[in-house]
């Protein structure tokens, strides 16, 4: 199983750095790419991640109000609830996409988090959107 | 036309007669031994489609949306796939080696494919394509109700009669009389003999006569034959900005027509594989010439049209002496701004070649 | 429906300068299909059309023309004047350089309709002609008549016209006060209430049917009113977000972000459904977005040039449901 982490910069991907410096244990499935806010995370990237073969895909951003940038993720709430909204409309589960808000000094929950995508996601078939070939995706490794 | 009509020297079976409560019985007959395919409709959309068994023809057929080129030539194509492991394998796509039989193709689509071998076969041979062509029998359907948009007299085609096909039909109402057409086609009749019964003089003269009937339904959207035109000389003529000016840019018209064959190579690649691809291009895409320097010689939808025309009716006719239209009608029909090839043929008709 | 009076209006507002040139419906090629038609000249009003088959919606052409100085006039359904407020909101036109020429409109048809009633009956339609509740359509073996209600779009059984003060000229103000929705109090979401009620499994097979027609030919994209990017992220060379060739897992990339793109800003007009040959049900998409952001944020596109998109601002007290 694979799950692409888009983590803002400033507090989510920093947690992400806590939770590994002070150890805190969290499954190995996921493939950190760090962008400058979660605004940056177009809806786009997260359907191109599911059909480049990502089981799910996390967002994670500062929490509404902490924005690096003061407002960005205020956007990416709207943006990210109409776009799951419209993956159920289109039988997607809403599963494979998730939202959390992790500041830089939430390591614990930052490892939470993962544990908890990667059971729900675990708990899905393969994913329907995926456009590679099975022994092409599983050899990749 | 070479690979297909070269072998129609000696048929020896005579007209026969498909009654159509065997018509079921047929297809499935068919589907035992070869892979089937027949236009069927689905979700109000009429596609080639492989038949599975019950698939019914879907009723009140006219013609395909998406023409028949799409079994010769698909959208998209895998050549190979590579891989960079070990010792950089090359796996080449495999070829048909099973028969397949196309069921229902129109006699529009049928010219169509004639068109289509002058380009995949004239001076370099395409194996992708004469592969396929050679593994298919078609089954041709004469039309019995043209639509408003059809126009494909002016090219020579019988509506009603099958010309380049394996196998023609004609539909008597209760029954279809089955004309062979070819070896191959006799070759599939003789795998179902017993479905077929003999054709009497009388049902034979009411299939010619159907056959040529129809062409008084078909609307006159062309007072006569196209000839091929002499545009080069309008090159620089302001009608085509006019008839450019509504276009959207859209790949109706060129994904939908038949006698269309551009298409590009591109690769799509993971980490250590990956495969090559041919796929469909429209010309009406702006990107469609543009190069890598960044320079777009068809920068704007004037030229797009104009090249879109001048091929169909000009440059295609200056390299295989044919037209490159065969009036199925489905830019006529499809095309959201009702820009009309016919019309264009008009405004430029006195200038014949 | 009267095309004789717009011709006078057209020819005096080219004469007097008030606009450089007027979109306008032309003679189609068929009888249930008209031209866009752009009249620079008042000869070319001859081609003028005005009739049931007036479906298309114009506005696209003011697309990316703010940057030219031509004032354009242009004839508008009630539908229509929705995309040009968004139109104007997103910049692409002045107000200043628009003349909006409002046709008294009470449904057009789509011929996609009048195909299953009348034509598959094999008659040979040649025409019509508009009879007081319905239309007649002439065969070569008598008339057939259908009511007309039977063969609108659906979009204008839900039609909320209100005359916008965006409107330069009405052409008949008699007519426009009597213009009522067809239907009172109209189900706007009825499409989506069977979809919404399958179980995921089926949804995601009726989606996964209908995308696997998709032949990429982009109309849905050319022909939307406010798809105005001057480039879209799809032609993009630099990057690859769809490969050119046609996979369905693919097509949903493209689909899902069309809709996303012109989240807030479609206004229901139904272009892409309309045009898409694969008969793609789009505006299912599109309406479970406009739906969606009515109900968390209460806006609808094309009402007013004052109100914002709801993408485009943010609220503090917003609806939060992720963790």
């Amino acid at each position: 199983m694979e799950i692409v982490a888009f983590l803002c910069n400033w507090c989510s991907y920093a947690g992400a750095d806590l939770a590994g410096t002070s150890r805190f244990k969290y499954p190995a499935n996921i493939k950190v790419i760090r962008v400058p806010c979660s605004s940056r995370v177009n809806p786009t990237f997260i359907l191109k991640a599911l059909a480049n073969g990502a089981d799910g895909v996390m967002v994670s951003g500062c929490h509404p109000g902490d924005c690096h940038y003061t407002t960005g993720n205020y956007f990416t709430r709207r943006r990210l609830l109409l776009m799951k909204r419209l993956l159920e409309f289109t039988g997607v589960n809403p599963d494979r996409v998730h939202l959390y808000w992790i500041s830089a000094s939430e390591g614990t929950k930052f490892a939470e988090a993962v544990k908890e995508v990667v059971e729900k996601v675990g708990k899905l078939e393969k994913n329907p959107m995926s456009s590679i070939e099975g022994e092409i995706r599983y050899e990749k490794k | 036309m070479t690979t297909m009509n070269s072998n129609n020297l000696s048929i020896n079976i005579p007209p026969l007669i498909l009654k159509k409560e065997y018509f079921q019985g047929f297809l499935e007959a068919i589907k035992d031994k070869y892979e089937l395919y027949i236009p069927s409709e689905e979700d109000g959309v009429t596609l080639i489609r492989e038949y599975s068994s019950g698939d019914k023809l879907s009723e009140n057929y006219f013609n395909v949306s998406l023409p028949i080129r799409n079994l010769f030539f698909p959208q998209e194509e895998i050549l190979f796939k590579f891989s960079l492991k070990e010792n950089y394998n090359l796996e080449e796509k495999e070829m048909l080696s099973r028969e397949r039989v196309i069921f229902g193709v129109r006699p529009c689509d049928i010219l169509s494919l004639s068109l289509l071998d002058l380009v995949f076969e004239s001076e370099k041979k395409d194996s992708y394509y004469l592969n396929k062509r050679d593994k298919s029998i078609i089954i041709g359907l004469g039309c019995v109700a043209p639509q408003e948009s059809c126009f494909c007299t002016s090219f020579g085609v019988e509506p009603g009669k099958v010309i380049g096909a394996d196998i023609s039909l004609t539909d008597l109402g209760e029954n279809y009389l089955v004309e062979i057409l070819s070896l191959k086609g006799e070759s599939l009749v003789n795998y179902c003999s017993s479905i077929f019964s003999k054709a009497e003089e009388r049902d034979f003269l009411r299939g010619k006569n159907i056959q040529s009937k129809t062409r008084e339904l078909m609307p006159s959207r062309l007072e006569s034959e196209a000839k091929p035109l002499n545009l080069e000389k309008y090159f620089e003529s302001p009608e085509w900005q006019k008839l450019a000016e509504t276009c959207l840019g859209c790949g109706i018209c060129t994904y939908l027509c038949p006698t269309c064959h551009c298409f590009d190579i591109s690769d799509k690649r993971w980490l250590e594989e990956g495969q090559r691809f041919r796929c469909w291009d429209s010309c009406m895409f702006s990107d469609f010439t543009l190069m890598t320097s960044g320079h777009n010689p068809r920068i704007n939808k004037k030229e797009r049209v104009r090249q879109r025309f001048m091929h169909k009716l000009s440059y295609f006719y200056n390299r295989f002496s044919e037209i490159a239209c065969v009036g199925c009608g489905r830019c006529l029909k499809y095309c959201p701004v009702d820009i009309d090839i016919t019309r264009v043929i008009g405004v430029f008709k006195d200038e014949g070649k | 429906m009267k095309k004789n009076s717009l011709s006078p209006i057209i020819k005096e507002l080219l004469k007097n300068g008030t606009v450089n040139y007027f979109l306008a419906y032309g003679k189609g090629s068929f009888w249930f299909k008209v031209r866009p038609l752009i009249i620079r000249e008042p000869v070319e009003l001859k081609n003028l059309e005005w009739n049931r088959f007036c479906y298309p919606n114009l506005t696209t052409y003011l697309k990316d023309s703010s940057r030219s100085q031509d004032k354009i006039g242009v004839v508008v359904k009630g539908c229509d004047v929705k995309s040009v407020v968004e139109l104007i909101k997103g910049n692409q036109i002045d107000r200043e350089n628009l003349f909006l020429l409002q046709v008294p409109c009470d449904g057009t048809v789509d011929p996609g309709k009048v195909e299953n009633l009348v034509w598959i009956s094999k008659l040979k339609v040649t025409g019509f002609e508009e009879t007081g509740n319905g239309l007649e359509f002439i065969t070569k073996e008598g008339r057939v008549s259908v009511n007309k209600e039977e063969v609108f779009f659906s979009k204008c059984y839900k039609c909320d016209f209100a005359p916008s003060p965006l409107v330069d000229r009405y052409l008949d103000e008699e007519r426009l006060e009597k213009n009522q929705p067809s239907i009172d109090n109209p189900d706007l979401y009825e499409e989506l209430r069977i979809i919404e009620e399958m179980n995921p499994e089926k949804r995601s097979i009726y989606w996964e049917k209908q995308f696997s027609r998709c032949i990429r030919c982009f109309a849905c994209r050319n022909v939307c009113p406010v798809c105005y990017c001057p480039t879209c992220v799809f032609d993009q060379k630099d990057t690859s977000w769809i490969s050119k060739g046609v996979k369905p897992e693919e097509n949903n990339i493209f689909h899902l972000t069309r809709a996303l793109h012109v989240a807030t800003l479609c206004t229901g007009c139904g272009e892409c459904e309309r045009v898409c040959p694969m008969k793609l049900p789009l505006m299912e998409l599109n309406l479970k977005l406009i739906k969606e952001v009515d109900e968390l944020y209460h806006y609808k596109a094309g009402v007013d040039l004052q109100s914002i998109s709801p993408l485009k601002e943010y609220g503090k007290d917003d609806y939060d449901e992720f963790k």
